[in-house]
């Protein structure tokens, strides 16, 4: 299944989440539409797994509500979503093919195995137990089991953390391809990272969305004296660490 | 110096701070203690010499007699068997001394003893108020390992069950595995048949080689028909421990915790499921608490059709119904309180 342009995939509102006194989103609302890559920008402990947990369906939204393909997602579509967790799953004695295998039959994708392998350009490395793969590799390996099923709509936490800057590009170019027909939505603190590879970003601080719009306006909207030719960061600092320093609630700055 | 006490304050710490480890280390020996206590408060199990006679509508009055005089000593006790194979099964296992019958040629009683209990068997005769005949029984040589042969049987099946299941489930909890599954649109229902039915399997292999060694190097009597029974009881028995252990590991997100917790379970499970020594040895609550154990009822069908000959199934029909009613309660606990991701 691929994406009709511009067709809205997630519709977010008034999104809330409260763990006992802790609020750990409050109040984000946002709209994306495919396909396209999207960026959930923002520093650790901001709300981004949060906000995926719950766009995932694995939580419960305290406040707010949203949409998937332009419905309540229940129950949840898991055919048309792929995810990549920011911790995969260490499953001892079980092989790429088997891994493989396991999750093609899960989606029902046929020739699945194949199709993981040679997108994860893991076919070489089959029997080898998964444990025992590089971070590139198991990087490239999730994400291609993630997308086995064809899915409208991929969500990936922090997919290249911890990957030096060699598979960064290649699993940025994975990422690239697999854009081209669905969203991937991803969160990453990676300011680099989001300005190559992302169209849209979210920018969100303490749980609460400082900013969204696609990459070329939120970095035109930076003034002049704020700009060092540094693209997202320009525009992550002037909407976010300034406010984060002192504190402030941001305005949220419209698409 | 330095470097020692700052671990060892780390070690204790590490335990101290976990809860459920300082409860494992300092209350778990209290409740063994306790546990121990209770089973053995009149005695160890085999104080007492066991006289079986059979269950019959209308006792001779030889017997009755006998059983009325035997009902003084303390020492001794009248256990009622349903059928004569089953009170020489128990002779022969070495679970009762004699058995005590109405004698075919005269007013007077049948005592039967085994090759060990001779002199019991004399003593026993010189004081009954009737005219007893001793006769000695061949036992065999394994008899006594033939009685703890459904009781290890249970309780492989029943640290497979537990562990088996418990175990890996909380560690798939907190490897990620669980939560990995909860994205696709793999059904609970399915991942945990999966589970079981590989267990199941892994139990299967177990039970036919335990069987296969009891066999050649016990001499433990197998029929097709018994041994038919054994492998149908054992998976009703895993079905239910396994149900056990994912309930456990429904609840218990915690690998280390769980562990413990299964531990705890396992021993006190031992005493009060007629591994070793039958339940009216122990008080009276606890034999009640102990005869409904899915455990317990497993060793007792074990038993009924390895060493007493029982195949009927409607002898049986009791006993299965309550694995099969353990197991439906396991896994109805375990699918309302099962969750992906917590």
């Amino acid at each position: 299944m691929q994406t009709s342009p511009s067709r809205e995939i997630i519709h977010a509102e008034a999104l809330g989440k409260r763990f006992g006194d802790t609020i750990a989103l409050e109040d984000v609302s946002f709209t994306i539409h495919g396909p396209g890559i999207v960026g959930v920008l923002g520093p650790n402990g901001a709300g981004k797994t949060t906000l995926l947990d719950i766009l995932e369906g694995l939580s419960v939204p305290t406040s707010g509500n949203y949409r998937l393909f332009g419905k309540t997602p229940v129950p949840y579509p898991r055919s048309r979503i792929g995810v990549v967790m920011q911790k995969e799953a260490q499953i001892d004695r079980i092989t790429v093919a088997e891994y493989a295998e396991l999750f093609s039959v899960i989606f029902g994708a046929p020739r699945g195995t194949e199709k993981i392998l040679e997108q994860a350009r893991l076919a070489h490395r089959s029997s080898i137990p998964v444990t025992r793969l590089s971070g590139g590799e198991a990087a490239r390996l999730h994400i291609a089991t993630a997308v086995v099923h064809e899915p409208d709509l991929v969500f990936l936490d922090e997919p290249t953390a911890h990957l030096d800057p060699d598979n960064k590009r290649i699993v940025g170019e994975f990422l690239r391809d697999l854009a081209e027909h669905r969203t991937l939505f991803l969160t990453t603190h990676d300011l680099h990272e989001a300005d190559v590879l992302c169209d849209k970003l979210l920018f969100l601080v303490g749980g609460r969305l400082r900013a969204s719009g696609t990459k070329d306006a939120l970095v035109a909207s930076v003034p002049n004296d704020e700009r060092r030719g540094l693209g997202v960061e320009d525009a992550f600092f002037h909407f976010c660490a300034i406010r984060i320093r002192h504190g402030e609630t941001a305005q949220e700055h419209p698409e | 110096m330095k470097a020692f006490l700052i671990l060892f304050r780390v070690r204790l710490l590490d335990v101290l701070r976990s809860r459920s480890s300082t409860a494992f280390v300092l209350l778990f020996p209290l409740v063994l203690l306790a546990v121990l206590g209770l089973v053995f408060m009149h005695g160890h199990p085999f104080e007492r010499r066991y006289v079986a006679i059979v269950e019959t509508n209308q006792p001779t009055e030889a017997v009755a007699a006998s059983v009325r005089l035997l009902e003084t000593y303390d020492e001794v006790r009248v256990s009622v068997q349903r059928t004569e194979s089953e009170a020489m099964g128990k002779l022969r296992t070495r679970m009762v001394s004699a058995v005590l019958s109405p004698s075919t040629d005269g007013p007077g009683i049948t005592l039967r003893v085994g090759e060990r209990d001779r002199i019991f068997g004399s003593g026993l005769a010189s004081v009954l108020p009737v005219p007893t005949r001793v006769d000695v029984v061949r036992a065999p040589r394994f008899g006594y390992v033939h009685y703890l042969f459904p009781g290890i049987l249970t309780f492989s099946v029943l640290t497979a069950g537990l562990f088996g299941m418990g175990y890996p489930m909380a560690l798939f909890r907190q490897n990620l595995f669980l939560k990995k599954l909860a994205t696709t649109p793999l059904r609970k229902h399915t991942f945990i048949a999966a589970n079981v039915a590989a267990r199941s399997l892994l139990v299967l292999v177990q039970v036919v080689l335990l069987l296969l060694v009891a066999r050649i190097a016990f001499d433990m009597p197998l029929t097709i028909s018994s041994a038919a029974w054994v492998l149908v009881i054992s998976m009703l028995g895993v079905f239910a421990f396994l149900g056990a252990g994912f309930a456990l590991a429904a609840t218990i997100k915690n690998a280390d915790l769980l562990v413990d917790i299964i531990s705890a379970i396992n021993l006190p499970l031992v005493f009060f499921s007629e591994i070793f020594f039958p339940l009216d040895g122990l008080p009276k609550p606890l034999a009640a608490f102990g005869s409904i154990l899915p455990s317990t009822e497993m060793v007792r069908l074990l038993r009924a059709v390895l060493l007493y000959g029982i195949d009927d199934a409607s002898h049986l029909a009791k006993g299965l119904a309550l694995l099969v009613a353990w197991t439906a309660l396991m896994f109805a606990i375990s699918l309302r309180t099962f969750k992906w991701h917590t």
